[in-house]
């Protein structure tokens, strides 16, 4: 029993000891670690950098400007759109809008609508087949 | 912006953290010179090596400054995370350097002979470094943290994240552990006419 109370004693000797012991941080040790804290507040204070400018600012401002104008590019999608039936009534002729037009006028448009025929006569496709004949 | 070290050598460890999170330059300065020790010995104790010890401490403070901005006001005490993250540091060098898992680690019967005799160093510092370093890992963290760092039972169940009943049975079981490491060590220790 002696002898156990011995050894514990020892052993509480020697953490004793052992505390007053401590190892204590180099001057380099602090220095390394008050580095990372002073790296860690700069990170974290940086601004956020800049957006990249638009791909579309960088083409020109007159173009960017037109573009806004006319209400963007899906705008400008439904404009071209609208120009090119333009143009195709235009080479189809419209013989056949005068109809339509007189229908929407008197109120029978539904059955009309239905039966509009955008190329009249047939004139395209006889066109078509004339020039494969031809080659 | 920074508060001198003399005024804020008072101020509790969370508000120094709040501090520095804010961007306070004398509060890290603060911070360092009042956990870099505490790290330090800590890993010293769990590793034996001063250099691995010091990467350590220098790692587990790096983490502490990461965590300022999202630090839970009294969830924890500053002190209690850090006991926590450099044991896990230096348990995960233990593992590298064994090469095994903590799990496949047989604990050596209490009192193993001839580990001690196998030091070149004779002073008690080194016997007892010696000695912590047969014990398996989770007896030495919880002799190092109950008998080196005086924290108390409910305290290392907090570290360690184990009720305080496991730490007990791991402290008792680290110093019966030891005295029998150490108990060949009498003659060298300077106990050997008690």
């Amino acid at each position: 029993m002696d002898e156990k109370r011995e050894s514990t004693d020892r052993l509480e000797d020697i953490f004793q000891q052992a505390c007053a012991a401590a190892p204590l941080p180099s001057a380099a040790l602090l220095a390394r670690v008050m580095a990372d804290a002073e790296a860690e507040l700069a990170a974290r204070a940086l601004p956020l950098p800049p957006a990249a400018p638009a791909r579309g600012a960088a083409v020109g401002g007159f173009w960017a400007g037109a573009l806004a104008l006319v209400g963007g590019w899906r705008a400008l999608g439904g404009l071209a759109s609208a120009t090119l039936a333009g143009v195709w009534i235009g080479f189809a002729g419209a013989d056949g809008l005068s109809g339509v037009a007189a229908d929407l006028l008197t109120g029978g448009a539904t059955a009309t609508l239905a039966t509009v025929n955008l190329l009249p006569g047939d004139d395209v496709f006889a066109l078509a087949m004339g020039l494969e004949e031809t080659q | 912006m920074s508060m001198p070290y003399d005024a804020s050598s008072q101020i509790p460890d969370e508000a120094l953290l709040v501090l520095y999170a804010n961007g306070d330059h004398g509060a890290a300065r603060v911070l360092t010179l009042r956990f870099t020790p505490l790290a330090l010995r800590v890993a010293a104790r769990m590793l034996g090596d001063a250099a691995e010890a010091e990467d350590v401490a220098q790692e587990a403070m790096l983490r502490l400054w990461r965590v300022a901005p999202e630090w839970r006001q009294g969830e924890a005490r500053v002190s209690t995370w850090l006991y926590r993250v450099v044991s896990n540091l230096c348990t995960d060098r233990l593992r590298r350097r064994r090469g095994v898992g903590l799990d496949e680690i047989a604990e050596p019967e209490d009192g193993v002979p001839g580990v001690v005799e196998r030091l070149i160093e004779t002073d008690r510092a080194a016997a007892l470094q010696g000695a912590l370093n047969a014990l398996p890992e989770r007896q030495r963290q919880a002799v190092v943290l109950r008998h080196l760092e005086g924290l108390t039972n409910p305290e290392i169940a907090q570290v360690m994240q184990i009720g305080v009943e496991a730490v007990e049975s791991l402290t008792a079981r680290g110093k019966r552990a030891l005295t029998g490491l150490l108990a060949g060590k009498r003659e060298a220790l300077g106990y050997g006419h008690g």
